[in-house]
């Protein structure tokens, strides 16, 4: 038998943007057991909830992660306003789709950039986050931050974008979208990527399913789930199919979230037009009281907000659960029986957001 | 889908003959949109010192003072989220879209308001409360939950 | 597809298995436990499946109550639960993956965990009392 060994990966690795620790116990060069552990950055954010007036908490719930901070503040809305039933108006509604589309090009964007920077592609790593600037810039003109969109609030959006700037933006992503197609062709079919990703890390539809995977790892693995055919928001007028790839593999999630990229661009074309005139946002008086679990499906996944109102300005329990802490189990299996080289691409393609899993 | 070690040469090459895509940065500024939130700036002639925005800023970055009369602001800790614009009652904060320049220390931005707050003053003459004394957010802010958040860790 | 209702179901703890099983063989799958620290513990189970979307509550006294983990059924639990047990000291019984208090490494900071923690001492002393084990009440008087 071969010897056994640990070895730590994390919490400070070259290819981690944030800590994790995971503990490899590997024989030769293959991986048997991996074994994870948190804590690094634990914020206590949903602590903080029980302290807060409830609307202020909006620009906390924004800042629970740095790329998908729209996505956060506008969950944690939605679970507020279902509690105090809320009807926002329809405008704001199709402000909010516009965004957390625009938030989830920036990520995948900024997620394939970071994943060719673990297989040591710097090259395509540098063209990847160059064209990610032209995304960053329609985020500004709109909401007038790059990544805190700062635009979340009770009942409504904080901000309303003028029909000029909304007629714009579809030429300016244009521009992106064409220039992205040819990296994307990298992705797809040059041969060292495929070397590096292919049949590596595979999880079966099963397993996936199982042990709570979710958006692309459960995608890519076959399962035909996105949150955003529940219709929050303005989806329900939108035409959103779920993007399944079957392998399973690294590959796999790759090409999900690729494709994901231009699906985002297709439904920014088609809500951008729909946007109707109106009021952005109403007036929130009381307070919340009673429950509500809101499902958003972020970049990386499906997100719950989990919100309990006693009638008092404070929340007695805001909990959100993060698509990276529901992709860890997953994780793990996929680890399991893999080469120590190949463990940080396999890392990386759960997109760990390991601030906001520990909150 | 053909595997093909040369997918990449297109894109290097167009970079290699491109313009940089950063600016130069001192000699050349990126234009700033008209609703980049930059930092916050007052009219001080408007202001009536009412201490909305201070209560409400959820940073504590505000800082009132009736009595000194001044009005001022933590840019280190102000995190631009634009809630004092909407709340203040004069409609005297907005948002420039230039970010605020680098300082070394906190409160480095105070501005004198000429404004005289004129109810308390029979009132105060009256009675005057022991904490009239102190400038409002002094006397509030060590132990209230509303501090920053390294503050309300339990 | 318009979004599914949501219900809440009351489970006594020793039935808990038992319901939430039935939401295996429904084809459910598990989205999230959640930990509410009222006068009493609540521990909040969610499941999900095309069209519903189901939340199995239990309630317990204190968290010196052992609950069943759930991980034998969906063996994804461990991880919730191992969070559970490190910040609200509650502890699980048949967990397939214990890491005894260890999930979160930040000890100093977070709650202490609950019973049958004999590895605690190994990755350093606790200096806070067992905050995350006190019901709100309990809590409060603490804070006073
Ligand atoms: S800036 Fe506005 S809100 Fe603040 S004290 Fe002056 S008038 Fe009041
Ligand atoms: S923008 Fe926000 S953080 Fe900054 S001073 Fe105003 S309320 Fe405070």
């Amino acid at each position: 038998m071969a010897n056994r060994t640990i070895i730590p990966f994390g919490p400070q690795h070259p290819v981690l943007p944030e800590p994790i620790h995971i503990d490899l116990v590997i024989e030769d060069e293959q991986v048997v057991e991996a074994i994870p552990s948190f804590g690094f950055i634990h914020r206590g954010l949903e602590k903080l909830a029980e302290k807060r007036d409830f609307t202020e908490f909006t620009f906390i719930a924004e800042r629970i992660c740095g790329i998908c901070s729209y996505i956060h503040g506008m969950g944690y809305c939605q679970a507020i306003e279902a509690v105090m039933g809320l009807q926002i108006p329809e405008r704001a509604t199709y402000l909010r789709t516009m965004w957390s589309e625009l938030s989830r090009i920036h990520s995948h964007m900024m997620w394939m950039g970071l994943l060719a920077d673990a297989f040591g592609f710097e090259n395509l790593f540098m063209a990847c986050w160059r064209l990610r600037e032209g995304v960053l810039d329609v985020i500004e003109e709109t909401s007038g931050g790059r990544v805190i969109f700062g635009a979340a609030k009770v009942g409504g959006v904080r901000r309303d974008v003028s029909d000029e700037v909304l007629s714009r933006i579809p030429a300016q992503l244009k521009i992106v979208e064409d220039q992205l197609r040819d990296i994307t062709n990298v992705f797809r079919d040059d041969y060292s990527t495929r070397q590096r990703l292919c049949g590596v890390g595979t999880l079966s539809e099963q397993d996936a399913y199982d042990l709570g995977a979710v958006g692309p790892v459960l995608r890519g693995s076959g399962a035909k789930l996105d949150t955003r055919m529940e219709g929050y928001a303005a989806y329900d007028k939108l035409d959103v199919e779920p993007i399944v790839e079957t392998a399973g593999d690294c590959w796999a999630r790759t090409m999900v979230r690729i494709r994901e990229v231009y699906q985002s661009f297709d439904l920014l074309r088609q809500v951008i037009p729909m946007i109707p005139a109106g009021p952005v946002d109403m007036k929130v008086t009381g307070a919340p009281k009673g429950e509500y679990a809101a499902r958003l499906e972020q970049p990386r996944g499906e997100v719950i907000y989990y919100v309990k109102g006693n009638g008092g300005k404070q929340l007695d329990r805001f909990r959100v659960r993060t698509p990276t802490f529901a992709n860890i189990p997953p994780l793990l299996k996929m680890l399991q029986g893999c080469q120590l080289a190949d463990v940080p691409v396999i890392v990386l393609t759960i997109d760990p957001c390991i601030s906001c899993a520990e909150r | 889908m053909k595997k093909s070690p040369f997918k990449m040469t297109k894109v290097a090459l167009e970079n290699l003959f491109r313009r940089p895509a950063t600016v130069p940065y001192p000699l050349e500024r990126k234009p700033m949109y008209p609703a980049t939130r930059g930092h916050i700036a007052i009219d001080k002639d408007k202001c009536i010192l009412c201490l909305i925005c201070d209560k409400r800023c959820p940073t504590g970055a505000i800082k009132v003072d009736r009595i000194g009369k001044t009005w001022a602001i933590d840019r280190l800790s102000c995190i631009q989220c634009n809630y004092c614009v909407e709340v203040c009652p004069k409609k005297c904060l907005w948002m420039e879209n230039l970010y605020a320049t680098p300082t070394q220390e906190k409160l480095a931005f105070v501005v004198p308001i000429p404004y005289t707050p004129p109810t308390p003053k029979p009132k105060a003459a009256a009675t005057p409360p022991p904490q009239r004394r102190q400038p409002p957010h002094q006397a509030r802010r060590p132990d209230n939950a509303k501090g920053s958040a390294i503050r309300n860790r339990d | 597809m318009s979004a599914p209702i949501q219900n809440y179901i009351e489970v006594i703890p020793p039935r808990l298995l038992e319901a939430v099983r039935a939401q295996q063989l429904a084809g459910a799958r598990l989205v999230q436990i959640c930990c509410t620290r009222l006068e009493e513990f609540e521990i909040l189970y969610s499941f999900s499946r095309p069209g519903f979307f189901e939340h199995l509550r239990i309630r317990i006294p204190d968290s010196s109550v052992a609950v069943p983990s759930i991980s034998p059924i969906y063996s994804g639990s461990f991880a919730y639960e191992n969070e559970i047990h490190d910040l609200f000291g509650i502890s699980f019984t048949g967990l397939n993956i214990d890491y005894r208090g260890n999930f979160f490494q930040n000890i100093g900071f977070c709650a202490d965990g609950g019973a049958g923690n004999e590895n605690r001492g190994k990755r350093g002393e606790i200096k806070v009392p067992r905050i995350g084990s006190l019901t709100r009440k309990q809590f409060q008087g603490l804070e006073k």
